[in-house]
This record gives C-alpha cells, sequence and structure tokens, in this order.
C-alpha cells in the first residue's frame, strides 16, 4: 500500500499520513523510513507535531521521548512503546503491507487484502 | 448515571459530543481550547494548569510534570500511601468498640489515606492534621465544581471561601513561609516549584495564583482514588463478586479501570473551538462552538466497546490504542497529571511492587474481609457527578490486629 511519496519527507523528517486504518506519523532517520501510530501512547497526542532529533521524537504535549527506530520509550511520563514498521520506497513512493498496517492498528486487513493472501 | 446537561448552565448551549472517536478529536486537537466556562469556581481553580491553554500550559506542565512521574508515584505511594493506611488502621484498632466487625466510610477512609499523599506533593505540612486537611478538602473540592452541584450554589461557594481561608491560614501560608526560608528541593512539590514560576508571593494576586494551584492539586488527588475505589468495590458487589479477597492484583486493577471507564470523575470535558471541524462521524463544529464532551457516553461507546459496553466487564477486549478506563482521565495536552499515580500502565502482580493508589487501597481493604454494610447504605452525592458520598463498609476486627503485625511492602522504592 503507498503511503506517501519519498519526496515528502526531503524538506521534513516527520510526517502524518490517513490511511483506511488510521492516522500514522512517517520519520525519517538517515536513509531509513519508520511508521507508527499517530498517537502518543500516554495521552493520544499526535506524534508526527513533535520533534524528531536522530532516532529520538519527543511528544509535544508531555515530553515523552521515544526511540522511533524500535518504539522503545525513552522518557515518561509514556510508559507504553510505540508499535513501529521500518518501511521501504518503492519506486517514488513509501509503501507497506497492507495486513502489516492493518496489525499495527489492531484491525482486520479489507477483505480484498486477505482474499489476495 | 446519565444526566440532563440542559440543567447546567455552561453546557446548557453546548454542542454534546456523545462518540469515543469525537471526543479523541476534540481533546486532542489543539484548536480546541479548555477554560472554565462559569465564573464561579474562579476563586478555586481560575487560571490554574486545569484551565490554561497552550504555551503557558506546555511551560506549567513541565514544570511540574517530574512530580507525577514513575519515580515519585512509587515514593508516594511507599513512603506516604501505605503508612498512611497503617495509621487509619492503627486508629480503627484503637476504637474502643465491640463486634467482630468494624463499619468504615469507605470514601472517607480513602480520603483520607490520600489527603497525606496529596499534603506530600503540594509540600504541606499535614502530619496529625490529616482529618483537618480533609475537613477542608471536601469543600473546596465541591466549590471548584460547583457548576455540577445541585445544591445552591452561593451555598457551596460560601463554604469552599471558608474552608480556602482556613486551608491557607492554617497549611499553605506556614508551608510558603518555610519555603521562603529555606527553599530545600526547588522542584520537589508543588509550592516550591511554584514559587520558583511565580516568585515570592509579596504580590497578594500572586499568592492567590499560587493558592489556586494547590487547591486544585489538594482535591483532585484526594477525590478521584475516593471515587474509584467507592464505584469499583460496588461494581464487583452487584454483579456477584463476594469475596473481593479472593481477586488476584491483575483482576482488582481490571475491575478499577473497568469501574473507572463506566462512572468517569466528571460528567463533561468542555472545550471551545477556534476554528471550524467535522469530526469522524460528521458532526461539524463552528470556530466558537463550546463542546461538551459526555464522558460517560463516550466510555459506553459500542463501536469501541462492543455490544455490551454498559455492562461491567473487567476482561473485555480492546481496540489498539484505548484505554480500558476510557476517557476518564481524559487524552490529549490536559489528560490527568496524575493518572499514574491513580493506576498501573501493566497489570501488577506483587504486592511488593508499586500498585499506584486505587489498587493498593482496595488491596489493603481486601485483606481485611471487607464487605458492604448491611444496615448502613451508601448516599450519592448531590451533583451531576457520579460519586459517592459516604459508603459503608465493614472489617474483620481479628484481621484488622493481624494486619497491623504484618510487614507492608517496602521494596521498590526509589526506582
Amino acid at each position: 500500500m503507498d503511503l506517501v511519496p519519498v519526496d515528502a519527507l526531503s524538506a521534513r523528517s516527520l510526517v502524518a499520513v490517513d490511511t483506511p486504518y488510521g492516522r500514522f506519523a512517517i520519520a525519517k532517520v538517515g536513509d531509513s523510513f519508520y511508521a507508527f501510530p499517530d498517537s502518543c501512547t500516554h495521552a493520544s497526542c499526535p506524534l508526527s507535531e513533535g520533534h524528531l532529533a536522530g532516532q529520538v521524537l519527543t511528544c509535544e504535549c508531555h515530553f515523552s521521548d521515544f526511540d522511533v527506530t524500535t518504539g522503545r520509550v525513552l522518557t515518561e511520563p509514556a510508559e507504553s512503546d510505540l508499535t513501529v514498521a521500518e518501511i521501504q520506497p518503492t519506486g517514488p513512493m513509501l509503501t507497506i503491507d497492507e495486513r502489516r498496517l492493518a496489525e499495527m492498528m489492531g484491525a482486520e486487513a479489507s477483505p480484498a487484502v486477505q482474499e489476495r493472501s | 448515571m446519565t444526566i440532563d446537561f440542559k440543567k447546567y448552565p455552561h453546557v446548557r448551549e453546548a454542542v454534546v459530543v456523545d462518540r469515543y472517536r469525537d471526543a479523541e478529536v476534540v481533546l486532542v486537537d489543539r484548536s480546541f481550547l479548555s477554560g472554565a466556562f462559569e465564573r464561579e469556581s474562579a476563586p478555586f481553580k481560575r487560571d490554574t494548569i486545569f484551565e490554561i491553554n497552550p504555551p503557558e500550559h506546555v511551560e506549567r506542565r513541565r514544570a511540574v510534570s517530574p512530580l507525577f512521574n514513575r519515580s515519585a508515584a512509587t515514593k508516594y505511594e511507599f513512603e506516604t500511601l501505605v503508612p498512611s493506611l497503617r495509621a487509619e488502621l492503627e486508629a480503627l484498632e484503637a476504637l474502643d468498640e465491640q463486634g467482630e466487625r468494624v463499619t468504615v466510610d469507605l470514601v472517607r477512609f480513602t480520603r483520607l489515606a490520600l489527603v497525606a499523599v496529596a499534603a506530600r506533593v503540594i509540600g504541606l505540612d499535614a502530619t496529625n492534621r490529616v482529618d483537618r486537611l480533609l475537613d477542608l478538602a471536601d469543600p473546596i473540592g465541591m466549590a471548584a465544581d460547583v457548576k455540577w452541584s445541585n445544591r445552591p450554589h452561593s451555598e457551596v461557594v460560601a463554604e469552599g471561601q471558608q474552608a480556602k481561608t482556613a486551608f491557607e491560614d492554617e497549611f499553605l501560608r506556614p508551608a510558603i513561609a518555610e519555603r521562603l526560608q529555606d527553599p530545600g528541593d526547588p522542584g520537589g512539590d508543588i509550592v516550591s516549584t511554584m514559587l520558583a514560576v511565580m516568585g515570592p508571593p509579596d504580590d497578594p494576586a500572586v499568592f492567590e495564583a499560587l493558592s489556586r494551584e494547590a487547591m486544585i492539586f489538594l482535591t483532585a488527588g484526594v477525590r478521584t482514588t475516593a471515587h474509584v475505589v467507592s464505584h469499583t468495590l460496588h461494581d464487583l458487589w452487584s454483579t456477584g463478586t463476594t469475596s473481593i479477597s479472593a481477586l488476584s492484583l491483575g483482576q482488582l486493577a481490571a475491575a478499577a479501570n473497568e469501574s473507572l471507564r463506566l462512572h468517569p470523575p466528571a460528567p463533561a470535558l468542555v472545550r471551545e473551538a477556534t476554528e471550524s471541524i467535522t469530526l469522524p462521524s460528521g458532526v461539524h463544529i463552528s470556530g466558537g462552538d463550546r463542546v461538551a464532551i459526555d464522558l460517560e457516553a463516550c466510555n459506553r461507546d459500542p463501536e469501541v466497546f462492543g455490544a455490551d459496553a454498559s455492562a461491567f466487564v473487567p476482561d473485555r477486549p480492546l481496540p489498539t490504542g484505548v484505554h480500558a478506563y476510557g476517557l476518564s482521565f481524559g487524552a490529549g495536552p490536559h489528560v490527568c497529571l496524575g493518572k499514574g499515580l491513580s493506576v498501573a500502565v501493566s497489570p501488577p502482580t506483587d504486592l511488593h511492587d508499586p500498585l499506584r493508589s486505587v489498587v493498593r487501597v482496595m488491596v489493603t481493604l481486601a485483606a481485611l474481609g471487607i464487605e458492604p454494610s448491611k444496615t448502613a447504605a451508601p448516599q450519592k452525592m448531590d451533583s451531576g457527578q457520579d460519586r459517592w458520598e459516604t459508603y459503608p463498609v465493614t472489617l474483620r476486627r481479628d484481621l484488622l490486629r493481624n494486619a497491623l503485625t504484618v510487614e507492608l511492602p517496602a521494596a521498590a522504592h526509589g526506582s
């Protein structure tokens, strides 16, 4: 499933993208890309509005720090880790397996995707 | 407990949001502002951290957040809450009464234990004065939430004003004087943190601001845990659980989260929209609209919690990213600061671990064979808030004696 053009992460290292399974944030760390639900595990604030320094993402609401490459909480108040998937460019687009995307949101992939598998 | 929002002036004209996913957007989206939306509670909570908005809110939240992290919560639990519970049990043991069981008001018992914690968080010396502090905290809390009261508001505010004056004279001014003489740890409690943020309270307006901030932490900290403990035990008893002590720590924690979902401490969270937005359900909000999030309705949204959303089912499955307690602690920038003091993220498994206040109080009472009183009925508060005013319970006197001799857990602090 296409998420966002690779170019969208050239000027910014953090973007939000809406999918049928909910809103995701995508972070660029070096040449790698990571997708995770755009919702802090502490108070649901949008992580795409946070501050990314290297691989450390700080939520702007209450300053929880996460390692976006692993999802691990580095600094409270968040206590639960993020679910993170490393994603790859396919041509000009960043893509992700739709089943993985659905799984990250605790949803089932659409029937069409299930049928193909 | 469904309430009629039309009865309450501050939300009479509000757009009522009753869907969980809509409420999440309102709470998280920064175009919605927090505030009092009424004037009556101003002497008790105006411009406190509960009401202000970014950028001031971000800075104040940053200043006080170390007081509410995991390490602090663990210290409060083991160094203050557990000894406070022990002191209450000792007082019960000392009562000159006969009979196999001793009767206690669960609400006051829990509030008393928690007022000691609140005093520590704020930086007040309540040694041997927790009863007095609680007697002041209650009318202050009622006045701060006067917008939901069904009693004559002028009466509630007058009682709150009287308690506020006494609170300031007996507790707050001495704490401030002590800090000004010896600052100690500048971020160690609310008083010293606010003195660092606001400067010395020579100006009466600064003192008033500091007082309101202290009062809001006093009342919030005391009332929420008592609210959850009494509702949880009531829900367990009402659904056929007779022996609370037969439940595991994990089951107690799950029951507490479920009760908190079904009975949010506030009927509604109110926000004002600064721009137009269409919520996920299609509800349109215009800039300038006042929005009341009906927490009980949102927390019972079948689309999120299932067809049995209104039933007490502690082990119900939850969608990813949805907390078992729903939106009872709010979400977004104004999420409850003290939620980490009340409930644990992971189900506790060992009595020696930090259990947080709700489970710690319940497991302490469970070990004493807690049962609802057979002779006195619980009473609800006369308010739009779904709260128990009193909840008489009984404890086994013989176990009370044992409980005092058993070493309460003291491991794991200072983590």
